[in-house]
């Protein structure tokens, strides 16, 4: 799958675990996932959430380390973390 | 003190018997009539309880002193189906919020929200009579003067697929069922003009006790009775001078206080009468219509 791709399945997948309002296509690649600050304002639950639904449909495990932490910054850091060897 | 039944609403559904083609409908669509906000994430056991408060509360303003009494024969039973299947068929850890709304009196959370409620909020399952069991933690807590208000509300939802349900509930699949969620507002004697009186709610130890109860009162020939459930030959022959309301209402554990909101919706005068069978002790009530 390229980048793109996995990116737009990326985003439905965000808005479909958390229950969004919004369509998948208005999540921007680098906006803020996770914050009340941020547009989307999602919160822990919706983090822990995504990284289950992640590990479960790409085998990729978001634990509570920094680094993989980090992947849940914006579909960007997401697919990256995804796609790393 | 006498309780006063200020408001009631509801809302209820009929899903038809389980041998039949079916669907649960799609509660979404609805709740934003009633809801101060969108509520992401919550499961429909929730949303059944925020359309039945709502409806009961029109204008969606309380005083923030109103205690919150949520019960349920079954609670939020589709999700822990769902929860247990991922857990123990499909080995599977199951979505954090699914798992947190197994937990029913998460519903009470939204619907304090949804209302602006900030004092005693309680949530209490029991499969016979849920509806008695709130109205019992309700009143005692307005008799001691714990709240000024009582929001009681009770909430059965139906779960797919229906034959699985009907199984639950212990009837057969040609029976038709149904699911609801039904609340009153309950408030000490002259605080408002009430559309009936809740003049007891009593849980009795056996026929004998139950004998006793009806002859505590003069039962007017006007007085209704409707069973919520088969009761025993023993139970129907305490009660002889008093007759069955049909109430027209599918198979779901809450539907003794669906026959309740029909009954306060058309009441005259007369009085209300329900008897819940359970494991051998009685649940019992008594409304007294408005004049």
């Amino acid at each position: 799958m390229d980048i793109e791709a996995l990116k737009r399945e990326l985003k439905t997948l965000v808005v479909e675990e958390c229950d969004m309002d919004i369509g998948a296509d208005e999540i921007l690649d680098d906006e803020q996932l996770i914050g009340s600050d941020c547009r989307l304002g999602l919160d822990s639950l919706d983090a822990l959430t995504i990284s289950l639904a992640v590990k479960d449909r790409y085998g990729r495990h978001i634990d509570s380390g920094n680094e993989t932490r980090a992947a849940l910054t914006s579909i960007n850091h997401l697919a990256a973390f995804i796609t790393a060897e | 003190m006498r309780i006063e039944v200020a408001a009631a609403g509801e809302y209820y559904a009929d899903l038809g018997a389980a041998d039949q083609l079916h669907e649960v409908k799609d509660l979404r669509p609805l709740l934003a009539a009633v809801c101060r906000e969108r509520f992401r994430r919550i499961d429909r056991f929730t949303q059944l309880a925020l359309l039945g408060s709502g409806h009961c509360v029109r204008d969606g303003r309380l005083p923030a002193d109103t205690g919150l009494y949520i019960s349920s024969g079954f609670g939020s039973i589709a999700n822990t189906v769902n929860v247990q299947r991922q857990m123990f068929i499909d080995r599977r850890v199951p979505k954090p919020l699914t798992f947190i709304n197994t937990l029913s009196n998460s519903a009470g959370y939204y619907v304090a929200r949804n209302l602006g409620l900030t004092a005693r909020n309680q949530f209490v399952s029991r499969d016979a009579a849920p509806l008695e069991a709130a109205l019992q933690l309700a009143t005692l807590d307005l008799v001691r003067g714990d709240i000024g208000q009582a929001l009681v509300g009770v909430v059965d939802e139906a779960s797919l697929p229906l034959d699985e349900h009907a199984r639950r509930l212990g009837v057969g699949a040609d029976v038709p069922l149904a699911e609801g969620s039904h609340w009153l507002l309950l408030r000490p004697a002259g605080a408002s003009v009430p559309s009936a009186t809740l003049a007891a709610v009593d849980t009795l130890a056996d026929v004998a006790a139950l004998s006793a109860w009806f002859a505590r009162f003069d039962a007017s020939p006007d007085a209704r009775i409707w069973f919520a459930d088969d009761v025993s030959p023993p139970a129907r022959a305490a009660c002889p001078m008093l007759e069955r309301l049909e109430a027209a209402l599918g198979v779901y554990r809450s539907r003794t206080a669906g026959a309740v909101l029909r009954y306060l919706s058309g009441t005259t005068g007369e009085e209300l009468i329900t008897v819940v069978e359970d494991d051998g002790r009685y649940h019992v009530m008594r409304f007294v219509g408005r004049l």
